[in-house]
């Protein structure tokens, strides 16, 4: 399997519209991202946000448009933002997920495995969820109460999505349900500053994508920074 | 191993007195003459003082934008930018000069800039 490197490219989900409720979701293969190009991802952030300070969040994926699958992948931040007075801290992105509505895989039943793990069948594309996300029993929790963190998300020989959680749901293992994802709001988001402590993708198939919300946060009252950057990087083992 | 990296570029943008203060003719002057840069787009607020004004516009108004009306904002080339970042970070000593005049300089040395002593003389 070889993977050339600049068919790895870097796209925005398929509503790309800041702020929407239901910003996110699939990714959009034809916008790719330029690296390293002002404003590239998040806008500037105004002088008035500078003084009120900013939470806000981004999609992002990495498409592979290779003819080989890339596996074994860890993303993480490899240089977070020289100003002070801001941070950015990531998680994964199944491509599902939006930024303030919750969703669900509705092509599919999944099924408990156990209390932890829920077995989406292979039908659904892997990456359908990712880790830091977090997931509930559409069907049975509908007000999110027991949502769960992914913790690992793997394939088993068949092709079938195995997603690790946190804790159980409390529904019966073996049964069926509809696999809820909630807000991107409600993630679990950490620096993920080294490789060690990426995030773990086992395979972003040829043609398929991978992908991460970035959230980030400006104090309020912070100092003004020009050229202001955060550096992810992507590397297979 | 496979790598690709994505960089995420923004400014958290900065408007009002203590940007203009900290900013000043000598400065820019320096940097032209130095690295024979000029900044693309310069604008002003109200406050500002009418007679640096006047220079500023005297020197940029034939090359750049000016807008009095806008919020202050200066839009420049990366060796201000630098400059700007250290700033913003308070990475400056207060220093006197031979005349008694106040100057801050920086803790850093700015890696670009060798052989120029560069000064930000408090207005």
């Amino acid at each position: 399997m070889t993977i050339d490197p600049t068919k790895l490219v870097f796209v925005a989900p398929a509503n790309a519209t800041a702020g929407s409720d239901t910003y996110g979701g699939a990714p959009a293969t034809l916008s790719e991202m330029t690296s390293d190009v002002d404003e590239n991802e998040f806008a500037d952030v105004t002088n008035e946000q500078r003084i009120s300070g900013l939470i806000d969040y981004r999609k992002q994926y990495l498409y592979n448009k290779n003819t080989d699958p890339w596996v074994g992948i860890k993303a993480w931040i490899s240089e977070n933002t020289p100003s002070k007075d801001d941070e950015i801290t990531v998680c994964g992105a199944g491509r599902y997920s939006m930024l303030n509505t919750a969703t669900s895989i509705t092509t599919i039943p999944a099924t408990h495995l156990s209390n932890t793990v829920i077995q989406i069948p292979s039908v659904v594309p892997i990456n359908a969820v990712a880790p830091g996300e977090h997931v509930f029993d559409w069907d049975n929790d509908p007000s999110m109460e027991n949502h769960r963190e992914v913790v690992s998300v793997a394939t088993d020989g068949s092709s079938n999505t195995l997603v690790t959680i946190s804790a159980s749901f409390g529904s019966a293992t073996g049964t069926e349900f509809y696999l809820g994802i909630t807000p991107a709001t409600m993630f679990t988001y950490a620096e993920h500053a080294s490789k060690a402590s990426g995030i773990y993708f086992e395979t972003i198939e040829a043609g398929g994508c991978a992908g991460v919300w970035k959230r980030r946060e400006v104090n309020a009252d912070s100092s003004g920074y020009y050229y202001n950057t955060l550096k992810m990087r992507w590397e297979s083992e | 191993m496979v790598t690709t990296d994505f960089t995420s570029l923004y400014d958290i943008r900065k408007a009002g007195s203590e940007f203009v203060t900290a900013y000043n003719i000598r400065l820019l002057e320096t940097f032209e003459s130095v690295y024979n840069v000029k900044p693309t787009h310069v604008e002003f607020v109200s406050k500002y003082s009418i007679h640096l004004c006047t220079e500023f516009i005297t020197r940029y108004t034939h090359q750049v934008a000016v807008d009095f009306r806008a919020v202050y904002s200066i839009l420049i080339p990366k060796d201000f930018v630098t400059i700007y970042n250290l700033m913003a970070k308070k990475e400056f000593e207060t220093r006197i000069d031979h005349a008694g005049r106040v100057y801050k300089e920086f803790k850093t040395r700015v890696k670009s800039i060798t052989g120029v002593k560069i000064l930000f003389e408090e207005i």
